[in-house]
């Protein structure tokens, strides 16, 4: 050791000097010599020895004893000291450390901690020269202090110097400079995470300029990959994943966030810039968009949703991980301790610990995550095109609701005379006023002057309201039931029950006639409805299910909502058969509430009949004269043009013309078209219908109509006898369905079908029609669909006079009319309802990000208890950061903004110096502080702790420039040696801190990757959008996947997506890609700043046997013929290996890999079917450039190189 | 040599070799270790651990978990409470509730009520234990296990308690029990990972709860102690294969060449970690093989597959995993995981429980059984049970025979077996109400003290120093269950 150097004692080093018998500080004759350091020799043993019971965590502190600070180990301890200055023999402390009795002894033994000779000897040592304590190096704002000159002189760089300077003192050489192409891929890598291309290589060792090296490292700072590789390591630090991470581990949608990432670090704004973002990207004022998403990094963390989570346990853990991640990446300081007590090592309390955590109690988001993607608060993340696809679709859209509303005079006249036709025609609904209402159930029965009957009184549980009266037969066919709200029942809705709710579950009716006496003639018949429309159906209680004939089920019927439509209800029963014969008749209506649902009856009643339900039902003409393109029109069996006949010679109903079928044999004969030009939506309630006129001459004897819907016809009614044999004759089935007795010849009669009745529900879309008949000769004419659901929809408004109507409800009316009446204002109605729904698919395609919302109102926090979710103790605690480190100013506000302002303060003294200690790792392979974690005294000593305070110092007074600094330490001699580490550099700096030689150490696993793809030619530089899923194993997911997770199923993209970078792969916590893990990469599931670097067997099957990596090899190999085809053997192999390695081959090498290639070649040659099969690994086309056996060799050499120790190495 | 004194010796090795572990850093590796302490390499025998050896005397040499994912219920399985009978349909008395903290599942049903269990029990064996008639071949070995009645844990759901039952923390980040055995102890085979899992299938409820790559990983420790998954479909280890149309023959000239080149690399450049390359490359040459022999059990005698039941043949299934275990053992595997799916029975307990008891209750006994035969029990542990109990009192509607059972973390019964387990044991005990422990409660963290103390390893003292901690599966808790050991 050199006299006068002090000596500088590494913790990583004790072993070597242990090993080697070099001598220790302790060691005679050496000690006048040698000023302990506190911080580098002391704190280190003290901390990790004394700390736990004798340091700042005043629970667990033993003996009342504090050896962490001067004042305290110096006091006066009942006539002596636990250390007393300049005197060991005088000091307890010394006295304890060697002890020779087990109960007196330092550390107990109990805790398993001992201290060796050495570290007695040093602490003893230091006691004798003055035992001074010193702040904690980290604590203190560093200092720019001047570089040292080696003995050799002066050095390129500032780095440099401390870096030499230290390798003299401990008589280590440094290496030359790396070779012209090792630097390039060094750097390439370092920079980009790629390696360098043939021609950037070729171009540098050509570039003999003396600024050649910059140049190269300016173009790589600028490339958009440098982003792709930098950003990658923040999004370790920001635990950055796909998926949510607890139980379900659903799909969690936040890659705007890691996107914003990657272009921030290309954008390199200053670093505390940065910070804000990430911190309170959400709070800073006037931020924008991209600081929202910045403030992603405050929600990266896991959530879960598990079922029988507590809020209170998991917002605490929320809490707790960001502010660990804060003190890791931010504070280089593993604050978690000081959750459950107080720091044991460094002087955080507990109610400090607190302090910060409030800062990061306080957002706004829901502590379960409901297993949804875009878990609130978010925001939404359009692409350009995105923007401005919505720009063109809101201007639109505003253009089509100008038009739709614009006045129109002679629409709105129509309307009103609409509107007053359609108030005469709804007289026809006569109130039925009863002879005799019963209630089975005992309910009392009132008569209201509007002709409704109220239910009061006892109310059963079930009931049936029987009702009689008188009406004139043959005329009307529709029943209309009233059930009105009334202000004596409970809930303000229809119905008798607490909820007001209504569940009809049957309606039934019978008529007979009556005498002048009003009795009976014969037996009542029953009245068969064969369609119900209600105003309201609640789901799974439709209206029909109250003429299904079924009374007995508990739980069918109609059901009115009453718990939330607190409004009139109306029903309508129609029978295709007039109500009774001519006549007085006597109708009797049972209304029965027998559903499981208890008290569910109406309370307000009102029966009405009417001769038509539709009066002013609005018809759809389908067809009527030839002058209108149908579709695609057959003549009985073949294609071809209808018989139209004209009204001069032949019946017509409607319009100039009707159409004649005849036929002189008993068989089928028909006019159907098909693939309509207006095809018809079928609407509730809607029925079909066609004219027919049968000749008296010679009639037809059967009639039917045929709908053609969804590729089929089976949907049909007929008329007559049984003869036509479309669906099953003999049967009534919706394919089949007698209508009744054939129409009276020699006059037009209306057919009328409701579509329910042949099986076509609301919706189907009819785009065909068949007129058939059997035999004979027939008229048909003018065909269609009558719809009356909307009128009657509407009959509430309609029927309110148009000055007492709301403007809301004038618009909906007017809309309605016009959509009805006017084909134009239909197209716009249709074209508005377009572009909302394109609006709103784009809107949802819209990615959306999780991002940071701070709560108006603080959230409470005060110390958590053992830090226990549920055991808060002592007062609220504020905002605010551990007293160590400098004061927070008064003027900032107490929130994430204002932490980050504190932690972006220049003098900071933590914040830059984790900051390049992080670069350097990325850089060097280990940071300057080994422990990139932990600053604090449990971390390790910095190597150069004067070069570490430089860098932290040069960072921030050149504008928190983080490429600066990389690109500062890349022009460094230090970083450009070569990498040949001696026998010596391994005695003496096995892991390299002292940087005696060039960095090397394996590439991460996304390099690892990226590289093979880059190589094949595969790679596919797309920068951003969602996850990717290359191919990985099958079964991954499944086999730990929560089985309704939206994530539990792996499905391998395809094409481009499998070629992309790394970064970009879909990252699911609970089973992160395997190729990527097997090489290191965390999980993602808290914040790594510090990859591990293993060397295992399962990297070696990955490198050798995954497909990604077989198919890079077999691509290599196509690559390197199609660029090269006219070269050699060795010129080939020459290039691939420059290709991977950045270098040339030596002889051996190149021998090595062309024997392989020649035994590869023999050997495919013989089997011609495995070099089939290996070219098809992968879904790349293998292409025949080469032929087959040829390809499989040199694909077996490119693996054999994917596979190379220098080429998985950054060297 | 005096026994005493070479523990001495191995223990100054151990501070030797473990604390160069910690400052040289993984950057170097076990290769660059063994080439400063003269150690063996990598390449050859088998790979030490942190320890070199052990603090004591170990009782097994490897452990079996088997561990029944969703929680089964105690109460219908291993802790028989016939004075439930009176009590069906009634409140859970607060009294026995005692203010505990439920679920967010059932904290809001409006009252307990008890659901006995409408299983029957027997005692069985020597001892006496009360078994349920689900698991008839466990009964049938109730005099080789150790039934511990009184197991608790500190988590309610499912995802933290059983990342807590397998790291020793509710939260990721930590290393599983099996990783902390091959950090700390090595592997005692060469050819095959010292710590492997399997995921079984199941036939209970389908909609299982989630496993988690953190319950085998490694968490700070350094990723080549994580669990080796061993699959049923696909390779059985991932990317174990050679690609299709690579001969043996080709792979191995390959691996040759590579070791060549890289030794020419090593003796140019001098870094200790190609040497660790070329010795990773033949162990996954090694493994090629060693990995489908293992799982090739046509050489499994009828006899003894049928110790294993009717499904032994079928990849996946709890019972093929189960004779897999064995085989592991046989290979000196240290550790071995079968995780078994879809315990969580909040509802239709009955029907699914027993679906689940047939997948598991032949299998598990035919395992130890097996392991007995071959004389293997005597240096195995074998673990079975899950993350917590079920309550007593139903969740949702109950009937007389039909009930569910909400997590209950109060106490729960696991059982243990092979070397070191004293047999035919009943340890602990719970009130009527199988709710709270009246006798000897066992906490997680105990349990895992107890089956590191079994590995002669003092809970203690096996240490990762991370982010200034020194960092163990115990926490700052767990003591060594004595009275369940010989």
């Amino acid at each position: 050791m050199p006299k006068g150097v002090p000596f500088l004692f590494i913790p990583a080093l004790t072993l070597l000097w242990l090993a080697s018998g070099s001598p220790t500080v302790a060691e005679e004759g050496e000690e006048a010599l040698v000023p302990i350091s506190y911080n580098q020799q002391i704190r280190p043993i003290l901390s990790n020895n004394c700390f736990p019971c004798h340091g700042p965590d005043s629970a667990a502190r033993k003996a009342g004893l504090r050896l962490d600070n001067a004042e305290d180990a110096y006091r006066d301890r009942d006539g002596s000291a636990a250390i007393a200055p300049g005197n060991s023999s005088a000091s307890l402390v010394v006295e304890r450390i060697f002890a020779e009795d087990s109960d007196d002894i330092m550390p107990p033994p109990k805790t398993h901690k001992s201290l060796d000779d050495a570290e007695r000897a040093t602490i003893r040592l230091w006691i004798e020269q003055g035992a001074q304590y010193e702040p904690h190096w980290a604590w203190v704002t560093p200092k720019r202090s001047t570089p040292p000159l080696p003995s050799t002189g002066a050095t390129a760089t500032a780095v440099d110097g401390f870096i030499r300077a230290r390798l003299e003192q401990e008589s280590l050489p440094w290496k030359l400079r790396a070779s012209r192409e090792a630097l390039i891929r060094r750097a390439t890598f370092d920079l980009t995470g790629l390696p360098p291309s043939l021609a950037e290589v070729d171009s540098f060792l050509e570039d003999q300029e003396p600024d050649s090296w910059r140049r190269v490292l300016d173009r790589l700072l600028d490339s958009p990959r440098f982003g792709e590789h930098w950003g990658r390591m923040w999004l370790d630090a920001a635990r950055y994943a796909d998926t949510h991470g607890l139980h379900l581990d659903n799909y969690r949608e936040m890659w705007p966030y890691r996107d914003r990432v990657i272009d921030l670090f290309n954008e390199n704004p200053p670093y505390d810039q940065f910070l804000l973002g990430q911190l309170a990207g959400d709070l800073i004022p006037e931020g924008d968009l991209d600081d929202q998403i910045s403030s992603g990094f405050v929600r990266a963390h896991p959530t879960t949703s598990e079922g029988g989570a507590i809020n209170d346990e998991y917002r605490m853990i929320y809490s707790v991980d960001r502010t660990n991640t804060f003190g890791t990446v931010f504070l280089g300081m593993t604050l978690g301790c000081a959750q459950c007590h107080d720091h044991k090592f460094d002087p955080v309390t507990q109610k400090e610990y607190y302090g910060l955590y409030s800062f990061f109690n306080n957002t706004t988001e829901a502590e379960m995550d409901g297993n949804a993607k875009a878990h609130a608060p978010v925001v939404k993340v359009p692409t350009m095109a995105q923007s401005s696809m919505l720009g063109q679709l809101t201007e639109e859209l505003e253009t089509a609701i100008e038009r739709r509303d614009a006045p129109n005079e002679e629409m709105d006249s129509a309307q009103a005379n609409f509107e007053a036709d359609w108030r005469e025609q709804s007289n026809r609904w006569m109130v039925m006023t009863p002879e005799s209402l019963t209630s089975t159930g005992g309910s009392t029965i009132e008569a209201l002057p509007d002709q409704s009957h109220l239910f009061t009184g006892a109310n059963p549980a079930k009931d049936t309201y029987t009702f009689t009266a008188l009406i004139d037969g043959a005329t009307h066919r529709a029943i209309r039931l009233e059930g009105l709200i009334d202000p004596s029942m409970p809930a303000n809705g229809p119905g008798r029950s607490s909820n007001s709710n209504v569940v009809l579950s049957e309606i039934e009716a019978q008529v007979v006639s009556v005498d002048g006496e009003l009795n009976p003639i014969g037996e009542p018949v029953p009245i068969l409805f064969n369609s119900a429309w209600a105003d309201h159906e609640q789901p799974k209680f439709p209206v029909s299910a109250a003429i299904d004939g079924d009374q007995t089920s508990s739980d069918k019927g109609w059901a009115v909502s009453g718990f939330n439509l607190k409004e009139n209800r109306t029903a309508i029963f129609t029978s295709d058969q007039p109500i009774g014969l001519e006549g007085r008749v006597r109708v009797t209506v049972k209304l029965l509430f027998h559903s499981e649902f208890v008290h569910h009856a109406f309370g307000r009643v009102r029966l009405s009949v009417a001769p038509d339900p539709h009066p002013a039902a609005e018809e759809t003409r389908w067809l009527d004269d030839a002058n209108v393109s149908l579709g695609e029109t057959h003549l009985d069996a073949s294609p071809g043009p209808w018989n139209w006949v004209d009204a001069k010679d032949h019946p017509v109903h409607s319009g100039q013309q009707s159409r004649l079928q005849e036929v002189d044999t008993d068989r089928i004969y028909q006019h159907y078209f098909l693939k309509a030009t207006r095809p018809l939506e079928v609407k509730k309630g809607d029925r079909f219908h066609a004219w027919v006129w049968i000749d008296e001459t010679s009639p037809t004897r059967t009639v039917m109509l045929q709908l053609h819907s969804n590729n089929s016809w089976d949907h049909r009614a007929f008329w007559g006898e049984d003869l036509i044999t479309f669906g099953p004759t003999g049967e009534d089935v919706v394919s089949h369905r007698p209508m009744g007795d054939l129409p009276t010849p020699g006059k037009w009669v209306r057919l009328e079908v409701s579509a329910d009745h042949i099986g076509l529900p609301a919706g189907s879309v009819i785009d065909g029609m068949a007129f058939t008949q059997f035999g004979g000769k027939a008229y048909w004419d003018d065909a269609g669909i009558l719809g009356y659901a909307d009128l009657l929809q509407m009959e509430p408004l309609l029927t309110v006079p148009p000055e007492q109507r709301s403007e809301q409800e004038t618009i909906r009316l007017r809309r309605w009319y016009r959509q009805r009446h006017s084909p134009d204002y239909a197209q716009v109605l249709q074209n508005i309802e377009q572009l909302g729904k394109d609006q709103g698919s784009i809107e949802n395609q819209i990615a959306t990000t999780l991002v940071a919302s701070e709560r108006m109102q603080r959230r409470e926090t005060r110390l958590l208890n053992r830090g226990q979710y549920d055991d808060p103790v002592g007062d609220p605690i504020e905002p605010g950061i551990p007293q160590f480190l400098p004061p927070f100013p008064d003027d900032t506000p107490k929130n994430r903004l204002g932490l980050a302002l504190w932690l972006t303060d220049p003098d900071h003294p933590l914040l830059a110096r984790v900051t390049v200690n992080r670069i350097w790792q990325s850089l060097f392979g280990t940071g300057l502080v080994k422990t990139t974690e932990d600053f604090g005294s449990q971390g390790e000593w910095p190597s150069h702790p004067e070069l570490l305070d430089w860098l932290a110092r040069e960072f921030v007074d050149t504008g928190w420039d983080l490429k600066k600094t990389i690109r500062l330490l890349m022009m460094t001699d230090s970083y450009c040696q070569q990498s040949i580490t001696t026998p010596l550099d391994l005695e003496k700096d096995p892991e390299n801190r002292l940087l005696s030689r060039g960095p090397r150490f394996r590439l991460e696993a996304e390099m690892i990757r990226d590289q093979a793809l880059f190589l094949s030619g595969l790679l596919v530089e797309k920068m951003g959008g969602p996850g990717v899923k290359p191919y990985q194993p099958e079964g991954l997911w499944k086999a730990v996947g929560y089985s309704d997770s939206n994530t539990v199923r792996f499905s391998k993209d395809s094409g481009d997506d499998l070629y992309r970078r790394s970064i970009y792969t879909f990252w699911k916590r609970t089973s992160p890609p395997p190729f990527l893990a097997i090489l290191d990469a965390p999980n993602r599931e808290t914040c790594v700043v510090r990859r591990e670097r293993t060397n295992t067997p399962m990297q070696a099957l990955l490198l050798l046997n995954d497909i990604q990596y077989v198919e890079c090899s077999r691509q290599m190999a196509s690559r390197i013929h199609r660029e090269a085809g006219e070269l050699d053997d060795e010129q080939k192999l020459n290039s691939l290996w420059r290709m991977a390695t950045g270098r040339k081959p030596t002889e051996l090498e190149l021998e090595e890999i062309h024997s392989f290639l020649i035994e590869m070649r023999q050997h495919y040659l013989v089997h011609t079917e495995d070099a089939l099969q290996l070219l098809m690994v992968g879904d790349s086309p293998a292409g025949d450039q080469i032929e087959p056996s040829e390809h499989a060799a040199w694909a077996m050499v490119c693996s054999l190189i994917l596979n190379l120790d220098e080429v998985v190495t950054k060297g | 040599m005096d026994p005493e004194l070479q523990m001495n010796i191995q223990e100054t090795r151990r501070q030797f070799f473990g604390r160069s572990l910690t400052t040289v850093g993984s950057t170097l590796g076990l290769a660059a270790l063994s080439q400063l302490g003269g150690l063996p390499t990598l390449a050859s025998e088998t790979r030490p651990g942190l320890l070199l050896a052990p603090h004591f005397k170990p009782k097994v040499k490897r452990v079996i978990s088997l561990f029944m994912s969703g929680a089964p219920s105690q109460i219908d399985l291993f802790d028989h409470k016939p004075k439930m009978k009176e009590y069906f349909d009634k409140d859970l008395p607060e009294s026995i509730r005692d203010g505990q903290r439920l679920t967010t599942m059932t904290s809001g049903q409006s009252r307990f009520p008890i659901a006995p269990s409408i299983f029957k029990f027997d005692r069985y064996g020597p001892s006496g234990a009360e078994m349920s008639e689900l698991i008839p071949n466990i009964a049938s070995i109730a005099d080789k296990i150790c039934l511990v009645r009184s197991m608790y844990t500190e988590a309610i759901n499912h995802d933290p308690a059983m990342t807590f039952m397998q790291t020793g923390i509710q939260q990721p980040g930590r290393p599983s029990l099996g990783s902390w055995l091959n950090y700390g102890l090595g592997s005692l085979n060469e050819s095959l990972p010292a710590f492997m899992v399997m995921q079984a299938t199941w036939t209970g409820r389908k909609s299982a709860q989630a496993l988690f790559e953190r319950l085998w990983g490694a968490g700070m420790l350094p990723s080549e102690y994580q669990g080796v998954t061993l699959r049923s479909v696909g390779d059985p280890v991932l990317y174990l294969s050679d690609p299709p149309g690579v001969a043996k023959t080709s792979r191995r000239s390959m691996l040759d060449r590579l070791a060549r080149l890289n030794q020419g690399v090593a003796d140019r450049i001098g870094d200790p970690e190609t040497l660790a390359r070329i010795a990773q490359y033949e162990m996954a040459y090694r493994m090629q093989s060693s990995v489908p022999e293992l799982v090739d059990t046509s050489d499994e005698p009828q006899h003894v597959k049928d110790l294993y039941g009717p499904e032994v043949d079928q990849p996946g299934t709890f019972a093929s995993c189960c004779m897999l275990a064995r085989r592991m053992a046989e290979r000196d595997v240290r550790f071995v995981q079968i995780y078994h799916r879809g315990w969580d029975q909040h509802g239709a307990l009955p029907s699914t429980i027993r679906r689940q008891c047939s997948d598991v209750d032949q299998p598990t006994a035919g395992l130890i059984k097996d392991l007995e035969m071959r004389g293997l029990l005597d240096d195995t542990l074998v673990i079975w049970g899950g993350e917590f109990g079920r309550t007593i009192y139903c969740q949702g509607g109950l009937t007389k025979q039909d009930y569910g059972r909400d997590h209950h973390p109060r106490c729960f019964s696991m059982f243990l077996a092979g070397g070191g387990i004293k047999q035919g044991h009943v340890h602990g005990e719970t009130d009527d109400f199988s709710y709270n422990i009246t006798r000897d409660p066992v906490h997680v963290h105990d349990l895992n003290a107890t089956i590191l103390h079994l590995l002669g390893i003092d809970h203690e003292r096996l240490i990762h120093p991370y982010q200034g901690r020194d960092v163990r599966l115990t926490d700052v808790h767990g003591k060594v269950v004595h009275d369940i050991l010989t």
